[in-house]
């Protein structure tokens, strides 16, 4: 990492005894838009060397917000700032030090992708021809680097958006949805390739609305919904807390469900009301029973079921999603 | 950031390889074949009529309008028209000065005076239009507004490129022009006077002002005033540009205005007001050769003025809406 300003190399050093510095923060950020309050309150500190997760469902503001880090959008009232400069204020400060794809890298058809590079690094100071050749190398685009964009498919355009993002040696790196459109190989080299940035010491906030990616990539998750960050902590944290749903597979069933529901502390669920996502619906079998079980109950619950005589196929603990997140951590909060 | 010529760099490689300004050359390189191939027809018409005396033709033309001024069917308008006509075509003659000498220098200045508030606008607009639609359009905006560079300077490199394009046009159609039209009627004809000053009056056109100046130098004014004319266009169609967010959507409110402008100026002179419109003022070129202004009490300077006033409006406008506006998609 390449720094050159004065004032951050002071600043980092002040902050080195405690944790490592704060890159982003963003308080009580709040944005109107005609007499809706698309925004009502966010705030949050991402550090140097974390990955940062923005996980909410689609709608719930993440773009909004992703779009008032980087300058595009005002807020109407709180602040942002970005290694100590306001983005409002001093955007050609504070933006020096963001690479960011906002939605789709969305660069030049017409220009091949080495020009699309040179036409970025124009706009900020210090990017030389080597520089471009290193993202290049980076993102493992230099075969294809002097076609045009308008012929690379959608995870080389995202690659070069990467490389884009990159180009300035940034020390906040903002990614929104960065697995969409990624086949599975490509998904787990866009993870790989985040933690190795963070390893370096950049900061990376990612934004996602599926709760496995983020549990798998993040070490800090901000959830957002309704405009609002509801909940703020690492992703262990956030998920452990939770009661979990165990899947059941006995035989025979209707007896086992029926000594399952006799349980205190146990309930049974239908598929409806389980909300579990796609993948998780989809791995179920016929005969699978879906109950709410506290996680020191589960060895006991075991031994009432064999000394019942029925047999145990499978048990499982499902990960949470997000929406089960959601429905636990607005418990017993007034929703708007 | 501090220097604003890497992002003119920029602007200018997007429009060259978005191939906008080769579109313009190809529309040049097409209809000024065209329009010479037309002109040499009526040239060769024009000869078989009244043999090698220009002269005999130029009497004859003064000869055709002043008997249609003796009829009632002609209205009024067309009156006035054709008595400056004609006053300027006796004056020629009386100098002995052929107006119409052939020549691919003639030609250019013809094509010219009839390009400057239409076809050189539209070419303009070719590149105007998209400036930054076409970013919102392809979604690049939001990279080029994300690097540390203020908007301003952002819309600013835009302009100076602008500005830069409007001069390479105007020069290229009077290069294509010169170049084309002299393969069939000479390359000859740039020290041929030329008369200006014609100020129309009550009784017609006064004569008091005229002088006869070199055709380069005539050329050199129109392409001057062309020029105004061309970046007050386009900036105006920079502001839509900036307004709206289709490039389409952009080009067709240049085009209706443009088109509308023609079609008020032969509507002309009864609703007075409507002189302060950009649109019925982009025919400087006629104030050089003297034909009257569309609408009463349009003068040169008139007309510079309004033009000024739109430009700096639209500029204003652009600046303010572009720095400030929220980027929502």
């Amino acid at each position: 990492m390449n720094i050159s300003n004065p004032d951050l190399t002071s600043s980092s050093a002040s902050s080195e005894q405690t944790e490592s510095e704060i890159v982003l923060s963003a308080i009580k950020v709040k944005k109107k838009i005609g007499k809706r309050w698309i925004i009502k309150d966010v705030t949050f500190n991402v550090r140097a060397g974390e990955i940062f997760g923005f996980l909410g469902p689609n709608g719930a503001g993440k773009t909004t917000t992703i779009r008032m880090l980087v300058n595009l959008i005002r807020p109407t009232e709180g602040k942002i700032t970005i290694c100590g400069y306001d983005v409002t204020r001093q955007p050609e400060k504070a933006l020096a030090y963001v690479g960011s794809i906002v939605e789709n890298p969305e660069m030049y058809p017409y220009l091949t992708g080495w020009e699309n590079l040179q036409h970025f690094a124009r706009m900020q100071p210090g990017v030389d021809e080597q520089r471009i050749q290193e993202v290049t190398e980076i993102v493992r685009l230099d075969e294809r680097i002097h076609d045009k964009v308008s012929k690379y498919s959608l995870g080389m355009r995202q690659r070069l958006g990467i490389a884009q993002a990159l180009l300035g040696r940034p020390r906040l790196l903002i990614l929104d949805e960065p697995t969409n459109g990624l086949d599975p190989k490509g998904i787990r080299d866009m993870r790989l390739f985040i933690r190795e940035l963070a390893a370096q010491g950049m900061a990376v906030f990612v934004s996602s609305h599926l709760l496995s990616e983020i549990q798998l990539l993040c070490d800090r998750v901000a959830i957002v919904g309704n405009g609002k960050v509801i909940a703020v902590g690492s992703v262990n944290e956030l998920v452990e807390d939770r009661e979990h749903l165990v899947v059941w597979e006995l035989e025979p069933t209707e007896q086992g469900a029926r000594i399952l529901e006799e349980l205190p502390d146990i309930t049974v669920l239908d598929l409806e009301s389980a909300h579990l996502d796609n993948d998780t619906a989809a791995s179920l079998k016929l005969n699978s029973i879906i109950t709410r079980t506290p996680e020191e109950q589960i060895s006991t619950t075991i031994q009432a079921l064999v000394s019942a005589n029925i047999q145990i196929h499978n048990v499982r603990k499902l990960n949470p999603t997000l929406e089960q997140l959601f429905l636990g951590i607005t418990e017993g909060e007034t929703i708007e | 950031m501090n220097s604003i010529w890497p992002l003119v760099q920029n602007e200018t490689i997007k429009i060259i390889k978005k191939k906008r300004f080769y579109v313009i050359l190809l529309v040049l390189l097409v209809l000024v074949p065209m329009f010479t191939y037309a002109q040499m027809r009526q040239a060769q018409e024009n000869r078989t009529k009244f043999g090698d005396d220009w002269r005999t033709e130029l009497q004859q033309a003064i000869t055709d309008n002043q008997n249609s001024l003796g009829s009632d069917r002609v209205p009024e308008e067309w009156k006035k028209y054709r008595r400056i006509f004609i006053q300027q075509m006796q004056y020629y003659l009386q100098n002995d000065v052929n107006p119409n000498e052939p020549g691919g220098v003639t030609f250019t200045r013809e094509f010219l005076n009839n390009s400057s508030s239409l076809f050189i606008p539209l070419l303009i607009m070719t590149i105007a239009s998209d400036l930054v639609s076409g970013e919102r359009t392809g979604g690049t905006i939001k990279m080029l507004l994300t690097r540390p560079v203020r908007r301003w300077k952002i819309l600013f490199s835009k302009l100076i490129t602008l500005t830069m394009f409007v001069s390479l046009i105007v020069v290229s159609t009077f290069i294509i022009c010169y170049a084309i039209s002299g393969l069939v009627f000479g390359y000859s004809g740039f020290t041929i006077p030329v008369f200006t000053g014609f100020q129309p009056s009550e009784a017609g056109v006064d004569m008091a002002t005229v002088h006869a100046v070199d055709q380069w130098q005539f050329i050199l004014m129109q392409m001057g005033l062309i020029w105004f004319v061309g970046l007050t266009v386009g900036l105006l169609a920079f502001m839509v540009s900036v307004l709206v967010r289709s490039t389409a959507a952009s080009i067709v409110i240049m085009m209706a205005a443009l088109i509308a402008g023609t079609i008020l100026t032969n509507m002309a002179s009864s609703w007075s007001s409507a002189k302060y419109l950009f649109m019925v003022n982009l025919g400087l070129t006629n104030y050089l050769s003297g034909s009257p202004a569309p609408i009463e009490g349009m003068t040169l300077p008139f007309s510079l003025a309004v033009l000024a006033i739109w430009a700096a409006a639209s500029l204003v406008v652009s600046f303010a809406v572009f720095t400030k506006r929220d980027v929502m998609n």
